[in-house]
């Protein structure tokens, strides 16, 4: 019950989204190919629709990924620093002026995807020290991590000019405006490769969803399925975050919504996720350009705003 | 049949200094807490890395992959630990085939068969979620995936140390359910148990493994008081501590 009234709510709200935005178009014009209204809607509405679906689709997987890959309800790309690292790698990109495409890579994506593999890397290597210490130990790490990135972040800031300073603040609030069809197809192509990683090892990721000494006895290499599986990830929130800037909270919430929603086993989610997760930033997207609101409100404030009451009901209400 | 050879393993500190021997039969590990028995199983198991060789038959534990060694010998933990409790014991049970299926492929019918028919056999519900089963349960799910996952040899940790005596008994039942031809190796704190199973006992202590390949003579009071420091009263068969 609850589950279908989410989702209808969901899908309005994102169908209603390129209906909305600070211009009024006039909707007997939009299929006339030379009018303004024709070019907002088609040019602009529509990408960022598919720009906000497919983030939320990967934001979620990732956090469905961490989650089950360390097995522990906390565990993100955010809360283990790699969206940190992203947001570095892109940041630095922009301080040393790469605002260029080589040979069709735009360098700011390559710079994000550069910071999320070395956070990761760098998350491995010091977890070697910490391994018999359980998951906990491993957040804490990816928090230090974390930080340590948002100040190294600062540093750049007061690096740069201020034009520069203002386009990193302005990037690390997150945000889905002013994109065309190239960032909304890139970011589609990640999730979708995202979502199909997943979907093939969906056996091997439903048997560490048990744990890992349990995977290991069946005959699954862990070490290297997780190597390679942080590698894809880390490629498709880095390209991702280099493109929208770090949007907090929903790969966390997703994931959990999903799995009291559905009462099913972990590795049977990863579609649902997919889904839920995408119509959730569509909505999100739909509701900070409410018509009433004076300003667009960060994508980022409004996703904690809706998820973090619903995701409270849903751990009290429990299953 | 399994031959270790200077076998040294643990964790930060070696628990296992320098062990061999050669298990044919079936095995019971016994020694006190802490002495190594379920260090000694993960080695064997190749769930932590040690130095030394272990022999699965006529092949080097070490060199096997992931799914050969799944195949070779497997390893049941005393409690069933799961980050995701809604899986399903059929789902359960059917992980137990993954050593045998090919990559980016689905489980064969004939594997799905197969498991329908230990589950049946097991009188566990296929459709339960494995969070809602009990201790007693559990152990029998895990002895189902076992068998469905067919390895060679199966180390049992501590089989019965969460069961009440009637699961005890039934855990006791359900390994003569496994083939003759699957070693069976049973690591337990319960001596009545051991001088039950009958099996070959290897003794764990001050890092060094003793093998009697005649139980009885393990069993023989003064050897068990030399063991494990305690005396002991043994009447009609039974093994008790003396506690006054």
């Amino acid at each position: 019950m609850i589950k279908a009234l989410t989702l209808i709510v969901l899908v309005a709200l994102t169908l209603t989204s390129p209906f909305l935005g600070a211009m009024e178009i006039d909707f007997s014009q939009i299929w006339q190919q030379a009018s303004l209204d024709h070019q907002i809607f088609f040019e602009l509405r529509v990408p960022r629709l598919l720009l906000a679906f497919f983030s939320g689709a990967l934001l979620s997987l990732g956090g469905w990924l961490f989650q089950t890959l360390f097995r522990n309800a906390l565990m993100t790309p955010f809360t283990l620093g790699v969206s940190g690292g992203a947001v570095l790698g892109t940041g630095l990109a922009v301080v040393l002026g790469l605002n260029t495409v080589v040979a069709g890579v735009a360098l700011t994506a390559l710079f994000g995807f550069g910071g999320a593999l070395l956070s990761v890397v760098l998350l491995l290597w010091l977890s070697r020290y910490i391994i018999h210490r359980g998951t906990s130990s491993l957040l804490l790490l990816g928090i230090a991590l974390s930080f340590f990135f948002s100040a190294a972040l600062m540093v750049l800031f007061s690096l740069a000019s201020a034009i520069q300073s203002h386009a990193i603040l302005h990037y690390t609030m997150g945000s889905l405006s002013t994109m065309g069809y190239t960032q909304a197809l890139t970011v589609a192509v990640m999730s979708m490769m995202l979502l199909g990683t997943l979907y093939i090892k969906r056996f091997e990721l439903a048997l560490l969803g048990i744990n890992d000494e349990h995977a290991r006895l069946k005959g699954v290499d862990t070490k290297k399925l997780t190597y390679f599986l942080l590698l894809v990830s880390s490629l498709a929130i880095g390209v991702l975050i280099s493109i929208t800037g770090p949007i907090g909270f929903i790969g966390l919430i997703i994931p959990h919504v999903v799995r009291k929603l559905y009462a099913k086993a972990n590795h049977h989610l990863i579609i649902p996720t997919a889904i839920f997760g995408g119509l959730f930033l569509s909505a999100c997207d739909t509701l900070s350009r409410l018509p009433q609101l004076q300003s667009e409100i960060p994508i980022g404030i409004v996703t904690a705003f809706i998820g973090g009451p619903f995701f409270i009901y849903l751990i009290i209400k429990g299953k | 049949m399994i031959t270790v050879t200077h076998l040294t393993c643990g964790y930060q500190k070696p628990v296992l200094h320098d062990i061999s021997f050669t298990a044919e039969k079936n095995l019971c590990i016994l020694g006190a807490n802490g002495v190594g028995k379920s260090t000694l199983a993960k080695a064997l198991s190749g769930l932590i890395p040690a130095e030394g060789e272990i022999t699965i038959n006529t092949e080097a534990l070490q060199a096997l992959g992931a799914a050969s060694r799944a195949k070779a010998i497997t390893y049941i933990p005393p409690k069933l630990e799961s980050f995701d409790g809604l899986i399903s014991v059929y789902e359960f049970v059917l992980m137990g085939r993954y050593p045998y299926k090919e990559p980016f492929s689905s489980y064969h019918k004939e594997d799905e068969t197969l498991v329908k028919r230990l589950i049946e056999e097991s009188a566990l519900e296929p459709t339960q979620q494995i969070n809602e089963l009990s201790s007693g349960q559990q152990q029998l799910l895990l002895i189902t995936q076992a068998l469905a996952q067919q390895s060679e040899i199966i180390i049992f940790d501590e089989p019965t140390a969460n069961l009440d005596p009637k699961h005890a008994k039934d855990f006791y039942d359900s390994l003569h359910t496994l083939p003759r031809t699957t070693q069976k190796i049973v690591i337990t704190h319960d001596l009545n148990l051991a001088r039950q199973l009958s099996f070959e006992i290897l003794f764990l202590q001050n890092h060094e493994a003793k093998l009697y390949r005649d139980p009885a003579l393990f069993f023989q009071r003064d050897n068990l008081e030399a063991c494990y420091g305690v005396s002991f009263n043994v009447a009609d068969g039974h093994i008790g501590v003396a506690y006054d």
